[in-house]
């Protein structure tokens, strides 16, 4: 009796699988691919690489200084806790830009700002990039007055007369605002106590060698013990990231290179997967480039989310705007790891787009572990001046690179084709004319990274 | 109701089920059906509206294919140019990354990094001299076959006279039967001895990855008259429809050739068609 009912469940059960099978190959057959075999991995981002660091956080300041008076200036880089308490998402611009009046003042003399500076208590905020304001206060949901205007770095002087400036770009001067007086709260975020951890900052000579520095450049005043930074390939399997561009893998037709790299193509586009695990892709297509920074990287930004997503810390590393028919626009993203930028030689995550769409895009995204090796002093920011100053007929040319407008530590990641090694600390030195050039922190020995 | 007699009637014919869908997904895909003969007629009629006449039967079956695996030919750059040159010692007339030159008595072998390799023989008084097609070709095989040069899958694609005494033979690299369009050997005659031998050549590996379903002929027919209407002459014909894998000569160590139909036409102009996306890979290349 016993054995009968086992008989029976094992005939019911045996049953129910043949006609699940039936049922699972009739999908397979259907569908060409089978639900439990699609050919690739999934895509997966990781958990700590967030699909969207959000545009507040990608468009923030490298660093925020505050002027407490005379020479007491500290940096606040981005990404640490008094820098999100400070900034707060872009809310306190959004706060700064309401609690401007529209009316500008008269243009203010140099020696205003040098006060502004000196005497405090006064927060500046000091953008990687310079934005046209009525973009930048579009993309954090405000509003701003002055529609022409681009700017690189916003001075709130929380004095008896609060007042804020905004320094213009590529002409480095002041325009002023006057502040409503009901709105003077965010203003007590410049006489707000630091943490003791926060680095002291000073400002650069106006001039080293043959460098001229821009007034109000500011950079760490002590220096640093660095390491090399030790990193992964990057954790995002490059299959997943292929499976964002075409829609079959398997129809792809591969190109194995002699450098290892494997590019993969469907007869219109193209991807590159190098050894090391940074994707490449292209379409190339006519168009114009796209003029609005801000609108760029709110696209470019998008773009990458797509595409194998955005580090948390995502940061903008470069904006270059085309200026004519054929040209694309291109955004190079950095990250910030322990609130120093991780950049690339092309960038850690590239888009390089028009108005027709994206043109290419580049993903040599490596995963910081921590410190390699010994803790070694570094190039002083002055030091690294002199070097560059030496190196400028080599870098420069007979042109100009214009006044030196930032200088901030960085670690550099090499091409896409090279192997995954510890990364070196650079100083990342940017100049009013658009030209670019990291210099080996150890050694000042520089290289142009781009020209605008 | 007898259920335990229903249970297995129907275990033996889910069983039956099950075995014949899973022949269908997994067994053998060499033939996916064919396209009727009234989908061929509508290929041939739109061809006929773009003013192209169909002369080449065009295939009924639809087939699926891997892709096949290539890698650079020569293996061994130097061996072949001695080969060509006919002689041991040669000089090294120019060399960089991208080419090497060597030469001997008056006659070039260039050798490009992507495998192309260029011969430009000096000219040899009282040699024997072609003078009709079938001479031609007999010239260039004689030249090449004792050279070991002449792959044993070549096959010859056609000979073209352009003048008294010239001509172009080009033959084909084959793989297992099946045209590798890429691949050839194109020997230009003049006055009667051969003046140029360009071998653009694969080693191939093997097919690759899973077989995929290719687009029926008939579709691939439409799109390459639809693609040449406005540029190819009214009234010219489609000679040939072939299947077969294209690649491109590259520097790199291993890549795919695609499958693609061809399709050559009266005015010599070839079109592929990828086999895979059905989308024009390659337009007007002619003989």
């Amino acid at each position: 009796m016993r054995n009968a009912a086992i008989w029976d469940l094992t005939q019911d059960r045996a049953l129910a699988f043949l006609v699940a099978l039936s049922l699972l190959l009739t999908l397979r057959i259907w569908l060409g691919i089978p639900v439990w075999d699609a050919g690739f991995e999934p895509f997966n981002p990781r958990t700590d690489l967030p699909a969207d660091p959000g545009l507040g956080n990608i468009l923030a300041p490298g660093v925020i200084l505050v002027h407490q008076g005379r020479d007491a200036h500290y940096g606040l880089p981005n990404g640490s806790e008094d820098f999100n308490a400070v900034w707060q998402g872009g809310k306190t611009l959004v706060q700064i830009l309401a609690a401007t009046s529209g009316v500008r003042k008269e243009a203010p003399q140099a020696a205003e700002i040098a006060q502004a500076r000196t005497e405090g208590p006064s927060l500046e905020f000091v953008f990687d990039e310079a934005y046209r304001l009525s973009s930048l206060a579009k993309a954090l949901g405000a509003e701003a007055e002055e529609a022409d205007v681009t700017v690189d770095r916003l001075i709130m002087l929380a004095s008896k007369t609060p007042t804020v400036y905004f320094r213009t770009s590529p002409k480095l001067e002041y325009i002023a605002y006057t502040v409503k007086p009901e709105a003077t709260e965010v203003f007590g975020l410049a006489k707000k106590g630091l943490s003791a951890s926060v680095p002291r900052y000073a400002e650069l000579p106006k001039s080293v060698g043959e460098l001229e520095v821009a007034p109000g450049t500011y950079a760490p005043r002590d220096t640093p013990q660095v390491a090399l930074l030790n990193v992964q390939a990057d954790p995002t399997p490059a299959d997943g990231v292929l499976s964002t561009f075409f829609v079959d893998l398997q129809i792809l037709r591969t190109i194995v290179e002699r450098d290892g790299a494997t590019i993969y193509s469907d007869g219109k586009r193209g991807a590159r997967v190098y050894p090391a695990g940074a994707v490449e892709y292209g379409q190339p297509q006519l168009g114009d480039p796209e003029a609005n920074k801000v609108v760029a990287i709110e696209r470019a930004a998008r773009f990458a989310i797509q595409h194998g997503g955005l580090p948390a810390t995502a940061c903008v590393d470069k904006v270059i705007t085309g200026s004519k028919t054929g040209e694309s626009s291109r955004v190079q993203f950095g990250f910030r790891f322990s609130g120093t930028p991780i950049i690339g030689t092309r960038g850690i995550i590239s888009v390089s787009l028009n108005n027709k769409g994206v043109e290419a895009f580049l993903r040599n995204f490596r995963l910081p572990i921590g410190q390699s090796g010994q803790y070694r002093s570094v190039l002083t920011p002055r030091e690294a001046l002199a070097s560059i100053a030496g190196q400028s007929a080599k870098l420069f040319g007979e042109v100009s690179p214009g006044q030196v407008v930032s200088m901030e530590l960085a670690y550099l990641v090499g091409a896409p084709s090279d192997p995954v090694e510890p990364l070196k600390p650079v100083w990342k030195v940017e100049f009013s004319s658009g030209a670019s050039l990291v210099a080996d922190a150890y050694t000042g020995q520089a290289t142009r990274r781009s020209a605008q | 109701m007898n259920w335990p007699r229903a249970r297995v009637i129907l275990l033996v014919s889910f069983m039956a089920l099950d075995i014949f869908l899973g022949y269908v997904a997994f067994g053998p895909k060499l033939a996916y059906g064919e396209v009727t003969s009234s989908e061929i007629q509508r290929a041939i009629t739109r061809a006929a509206t773009a003013g192209v006449i169909i002369q080449a039967p065009v295939p009924a079956q639809v087939t699926a294919v891997s892709f096949l695996t290539l890698e650079p030919w020569p293996a061994d750059r130097l061996a072949t140019a001695q080969k060509l040159l006919g002689a041991g010692r040669l000089t090294v007339v120019q060399e960089s990354r991208e080419l090497t030159v060597w030469g001997y008595e008056g006659s070039l072998v260039t050798s490009l990094a992507n495998g192309v390799v260029i011969y430009l023989p000096a000219e040899k008084p009282g040699a024997t001299r072609a003078t009709d097609s079938r001479s031609a070709r007999a010239l260039v095989e004689d030249f090449l076959g004792p050279r070991d040069l002449l792959p044993t899958d070549a096959r010859l694609d056609w000979v073209r006279q352009t003048g008294a005494e010239s001509f172009v033979v080009q033959f084909r690299q084959d793989y297992q039967g099946v045209p590798l369009f890429g691949g050839y050997i194109t020997a230009n005659i003049d006055k009667g001895q051969i003046s140029r031998i360009r071998l653009v050549l694969f080693s191939p590996k093997g097919l690759s990855g899973k077989k995929r379903a290719l687009v029926p002929a008939t579709d691939a027919l439409i799109t390459a008259v639809s693609a040449g209407e406005g540029t190819i002459e009214r009234g010219s014909a489609i000679e040939t429809i072939a299947l077969g894998y294209l690649s491109e000569p590259l520097d790199a160590r291993q890549w795919d050739a695609y499958p693609v139909w061809r399709f050559g036409f009266s005015n010599g102009a070839f079109v592929y068609v990828n086999g895979y996306s059905g989308v024009i890979e390659r337009f007007g290349e002619s003989r």
